[in-house]
């Protein structure tokens, strides 16, 4: 499973305003509730929130990957916001962050959701997608570079 | 029959003996009733004093032995302080340690003023009494199995490990101009400050950095000449800057800091030889304080010495508290938890003989004033802290009691490290078998511990909420590593 799989136009929302941490995390279990199979998104919401108790999901360099395990989410869903202004989020560079993907995972985790996780961690690792994730508006063209694996993207 | 030595030495060390034996039997029922167990020993200090800790330790023996100690506290704590925690903390830690140092120092005065004591003894003792022991917080939570949210936790620790040298700067300063002929004045004495301050950060940066690349480079014999080694560069940092008009305390926080963060040869071997001698330190520099107060003096003190004790944790603290935490983010419950727990430990008293030595007038009341402020801010705060961490919510969620850690013990240091997590049911790799996880090239679970059984790793072990997994991994792959597993339970 990769990225694009779990991922949909609707549910890609380019430069919005958020206010903080809390704001962010609840525009985002809005955007994962509105997939087809997804819990409510009261409930993604407080799994976002306990992960995030945690340690933040920041990776550093202003991306974070914020994700819960929900009992009632019947198939994994994901969402990808990208802020106008980047807000705190504690990550371990004490950077602000712009950039978020945000996964609702089924409680019944398995290894594919953990493989997932790996992958967008290793893709936002680089410079090159963080800074075409950064320039591209259309979420028709964002789905497309998602699609194509990392290191395709760096040759280019 | 005891004048000729050996048998002088001999009824010295035996005295010493029992007093540490006794203070460490006494530290398992003082953690389970919440009292700071250093208050113990200052306790069994003032107990066995009069009878016949009077003959064997005056002021300047005090004097030394609190120095010394303070020296090898400040190094373990600079030691075990992540860059990260710095990092993220250094601004609000900074701001109370000094700002909140001045200011607490001046509101204590004002109280102690108000009850009439001359204003240049009221400004010494306020500055004697402003600075914090995170320790005895630590000490105080221990053993309640409440852990404390990190972010408070982080704020209270580095915040007391750079106030002492602010406190030790007021006071040493102050003192010499109540002696010197010269009058008080303001510039003199801010410039003073920031030459310590400025010099002491100096010595402390030039000799962690000396410090590194010798530990780095040099290869001794016997791993524990290692400890000896670092030991050395204590000593060192704060005797070089002191003696040119520095601030030794300071050199020896940032010293230690720099060597902590370093990779370092039988590095679990130098910590625990620092950590025990931090221990050694405490119980000496309470008991030998302790030795030192008259039982009778502090007893004449009653109302005064409560009224400016309660004045500095009711009024003095939570005031400077929140007026230095404002420009961050902290909560209102993050600040009250932060100004409650202000515990006063063994800086103030050691402070307080500073003045006795240099001879300034009334300083033997000073002193005893000091230690009245003291225990009152230590077991007021100390028996409320856990009680304080649920009303305030401060708590950590999801940890258990800590896992025994792995480590890696090689005189040459490996490209790896070795990371911990307490699994919650909120990460993603609970309930996985550990044989399917993604994890990063090179990486890997070394050992899984459940209740209290290590389980070896097979491909059909299941990792289960609670569990303490300890696993292998390059340090540039933490952060994919942490993702996965959530809490680290070794930071």
């Amino acid at each position: 499973m990769q990225l694009v799989d779990v991922l949909a136009p609707d549910r890609i929302a380019v430069d919005i305003s958020v206010s903080s941490k809390k704001t962010l995390l609840e525009k985002a279990a809005e955007l994962l509730s509105t997939a087809p199979g997804s819990a409510g998104s009261r409930d993604i919401f407080d799994s976002l929130c306990q992960r995030e108790r945690l340690g933040s999901t920041g990776l550093g360099h202003g991306v974070a990957i914020p994700h819960g395990r929900v009992d009632s989410q019947a198939e994994v869903s994901g969402a990808m916001i990208r802020l106008k202004r980047p807000i705190d989020f504690d990550a371990p560079d004490h950077e602000k962050v712009d950039l978020f993907f945000a996964l609702a995972v089924p409680g019944q985790c398995t290894d594919t959701h953990l493989r997932l996780l790996a992958e967008m961690a290793e893709r936002l690792g680089r410079e090159s997608q963080r800074h075409a994730l950064r320039t591209i508006d259309d979420p028709d063209e964002l789905l497309r570079l998602l699609s194509t694996s990392p290191a395709d993207a760096q040759a280019q | 029959m005891f004048e000729s030595e050996p048998a002088s030495t001999a009824l010295a060390l035996t005295a010493a003996g029992l007093l540490l034996v006794l203070s460490v039997l006494f530290s398992r029922p003082s953690e389970k009733i919440g009292i700071p167990v250093v208050l113990v020993f200052l306790l069994i200090g003032l107990l066995v004093g009069p009878h016949f800790g009077h003959e064997y330790i005056d002021f300047e023996m005090a004097f030394r032995i609190g120095t010394m100690g303070l020296v090898l506290i400040l190094f373990d704590g600079g030691l075990n302080t992540p860059y990260r925690q710095v990092r993220e903390h250094l601004l609000p830690a900074s701001l109370l340690a000094t700002l909140a140092v001045v200011g607490t120092a001046a509101l204590v005065a004002l109280v102690a003023w108000s009850l009439g004591l001359d204003w240049m003894m009221a400004l010494l003792l306020g500055a004697i009494v402003s600075s914090t022991d995170a320790a005895a917080v630590f000490s105080a939570l221990r053993g309640s199995g409440v852990q404390l949210s990190r972010r408070v936790g982080a704020t209270l620790e580095l915040e007391s490990g750079l106030n002492d040298p602010m406190a030790v700067i007021l006071t040493l300063t102050l003192t010499s101009q109540l002696i010197g002929d010269t009058a008080f004045s303001l510039p003199n004495f801010l410039g003073h400050v920031a030459m310590q301050l400025v010099i002491g950060l100096g010595a402390g940066l030039a000799i962690g950095w000396l410090g590194s690349q010798l530990l780095g480079r040099i290869r001794v014999p016997a791993a524990g000449l290692y400890p000896a080694l670092t030991l050395a560069m204590a000593l060192l940092a704060f005797g070089v800057p002191t003696l040119f008009m520095g601030s030794g305390f300071l050199a020896v926080y940032v010293a230690a800091l720099m060597l902590g963060n370093q990779r370092l040869p039988y590095r679990s071997g130098i910590l625990r030889v620092h950590d025990a001698l931090a221990w050694l330190a405490q119980i000496s520099m309470f008991l030998v304080l302790g030795l030192l107060a008259v039982p009778q003096i502090l007893v004449s003190f009653g109302w005064r010495g409560l009224v400016v004790a309660l004045a500095l944790a009711l009024l003095a603290r939570p005031v400077m508290v929140a007026a230095c935490l404002l420009p961050f983010r902290y909560s209102a419950k993050e600040t009250a938890f932060i100004s409650w727990v202000g515990l006063r430990g063994a800086v103030p008293i050691l402070l307080a003989t500073y003045p006795v030595l240099a001879g300034v007038e009334e300083a033997m009341t000073l002193f005893h004033l000091v230690f009245f402020v003291v225990v009152v801010n230590a077991l007021i705060p100390g028996a409320t802290v856990r009680w304080a961490v649920t009303l305030f919510g401060v708590e950590r969620g999801g940890v258990e009691r800590p896992a025994p850690v792995l480590e890696i013990n090689a005189i040459d240091s490996l490209p790896v490290q070795i990371i911990s997590f307490n699994l919650h049911p909120a990460a993603l790799v609970t309930g996985q078998p550990a044989r399917m996880l993604p994890l990063p090239a090179g990486a890997d679970i070394l050992l899984v511990v459940r209740e209290r059984e290590a389980l070896p790793v097979t491909p059909d072990t299941v990792l289960q909420a609670g569990d303490h997994v300890h696993i292998m991994v390059r340090p540039e792959d933490t952060r994919s590593v942490e993702l996965m597993f959530g809490l680290r339970e070794d930071d």
